[in-house]
């Protein structure tokens, strides 16, 4: 198994998009319909997202610039996410990576090509 | 042995992420799949093609039908996950930036 990458470009300013990460009000704009988020290493984490909920814990955070957390729904592994801002051209570009949980079983001999499996993608932004 | 490559190809499409999320859930036909998406039957056995050729997804020949399935080993599994993963980001990037624009 390996990771989901994406990364945008967004015209508003470095800050105002770590605004959009890191706090409630505006998370519950995007990432669910509520969400509940400390963004200090600890902190929890609630989604409630299209009736999915999921929950998880605050790993990193680099004020302004980097939050990771893990999060599952119910019965699952965490997934690791990792969320990225940095300056742009013109605005700023955040970078989204979902890590999925290690495979519980040892790992066969074919697993480098999964590894080597990685989807990059441009979102397809209206 | 699938290539790496093939199978980055075959995720690299929005509707053979479509396909393989609806295989994760249940084996279907051609036609139930196409059902479920804006396109043809024809258009729809042919990413299934390219499914197959990344050893993705097999098929089994069920009475008159071709059942397909999605490979139910590990690598059908990361391509389900990174199907599912990929379209939910996708989904929240359009939010936020909406979100942002208002």
């Amino acid at each position: 198994m390996d990771e989901v990458r994406r990364e945008t470009t967004l015209n508003e300013d470095p800050d105002e998009v770590w605004r959009a990460i890191s706090d409630e009000v505006m998370l519950e704009r995007w990432l669910g319909e509520e969400v509940e988020l400390d963004p200090v290493v600890g902190g929890g984490v609630r989604v409630l997202e299209d009736g999915e909920e999921r929950i998880g814990t605050v790993e990193e955070v680099e004020d302004g610039r980097r939050l990771v957390f893990t999060w599952a729904r119910p019965g699952e592994e965490p997934s690791r996410v990792e969320l990225t801002v940095s300056p742009a051209h013109g605005g700023s570009r955040l970078t989204v990576v979902e890590t999925p949980p290690a495979p519980s079983a040892p790992e066969p001999a074919w697993t480098p090509r999964l590894a080597a499996l990685r989807a990059s993608f441009e979102p397809a932004l209206a | 042995m699938p290539k790496a490559d093939a199978v980055f190809a075959a995720l690299a499409d929005p509707t053979r992420r479509s396909l393989i999320e609806s295989l994760a859930t249940r084996p279907a036909s051609a036609t139930r799949l196409a059902g479920d998406l804006p396109i043809t039957r024809q258009a729809v056995a042919k990413h299934l093609t390219g499914l197959r050729s990344a050893s993705l997804v097999t098929v089994e020949r069920v009475g008159r039908e071709s059942v397909y399935s999605l490979d139910p080993g590990p690598l059908g599994e990361a391509a389900a996950w990174i199907a599912r993963v990929g379209d939910e980001w996708d989904s929240r990037l359009i939010k936020l930036e909406r979100a942002l624009e208002s």
